[in-house]
């Protein structure tokens, strides 16, 4: 009987593969982020194009924790992609294609140490990740290998 | 308390399993540490190994009592709050991971060198 338990129990214990996918959701997630605050600082300089157009305007990642049907656990998802709607900075150059009557262009209202705070967090959220996928995989392995000694 | 009645294959079962819980309940911690409003879970600890095992032992439990079916449950751990609302520290969060793994160990190893002695019993 015990023995019968203990395989049900160990078989249960390995379904635990939802587990890794918990942070391998949150590895994407912080992957998309470094991606979008990529494009975010590649464009930080442009201006607009034209007086009634706006400059590149900041993108954000809003993220939710939706539950995964065939997991059945909740992972950690991108909801949808923001703009940022802080107001475009204006500096004086007459001379531009994309200067209003008074001679300012807008620029992107990119903040370039915000995204780099940005960046440093999902580097370092990144590698929490990795670390408890790890910690995760090293859990399941220790079970798998005394299945194998039996 | 004879060796035949500690029912050691039932406990650490369990053991892995509310172990199993813990690390699914921890990665999501680590994996929402960025998202505002979201709080910090645990699942409340298992009694220590000794009164468990003779709990155990001397309820039979069996799959009749629902072993399997049990839920353990969670609790919101305090943390300091961020303006956002959110209140999970990751180096706290990975601690709790590392610590459970170490667990996790331990009670394989308490688990094989039991098997050892049945082993060489029968």
């Amino acid at each position: 009987m015990s023995s019968f338990i203990s395989s049900a129990g160990m078989s249960r214990h390995l379904n635990s593969f939802a587990n890794l996918h918990i942070s391998a959701a949150g590895m994407k997630i912080n992957r998309l982020s470094m991606k979008l605050i990529s494009e975010n600082i590649a464009n930080a300089q442009s201006t607009a194009q034209a007086p009634d157009r706006n400059p590149y305007q900041r993108k954000m990642l809003q993220v939710t924790n939706k539950l995964d049907p065939e997991l059945g656990v909740p992972l950690v998802q991108v909801d949808k992609f923001v703009l940022d709607k802080k107001e475009f900075p204006r500096v004086y150059r007459p001379g531009d294609p994309g200067a209003d009557e008074k001679g300012f262009v807008k620029q992107s209202n990119v903040d370039l140490i915000i995204e780099n705070h940005d960046m440093r967090q999902a580097n370092y959220l990144y590698r929490m990740n990795l670390s408890a996928y790890e910690n995760t995989r090293s859990m399941m392995l220790s079970v798998i290998n005394m299945i194998n000694k039996k | 308390m004879s060796f035949s009645t500690l029912n050691i294959y039932s406990t650490t079962t369990r053991q892995l399993q509310w172990a199993a819980a813990r690390q699914k309940i921890l990665n999501q911690n680590i994996a929402l540490a960025n998202v505002p409003g979201a709080k910090a879970l645990d699942l409340k600890p298992l009694p220590s190994f000794g009164s468990f095992v003779l709990k155990e032992s001397s309820e039979d439990c069996t799959l009749k009592k629902g072993l399997f079916s049990q839920r353990f449950k969670t609790f919101a751990l305090k943390g300091n709050h961020h303006l956002s609302g959110n209140t999970i520290d990751a180096e706290e969060q990975l601690k709790l991971t590392n610590e459970n793994v170490l667990f996790n160990k331990q009670v394989l190893s308490i688990r094989q060198k039991f098997s050892e002695i049945f082993s060489m019993i029968v």
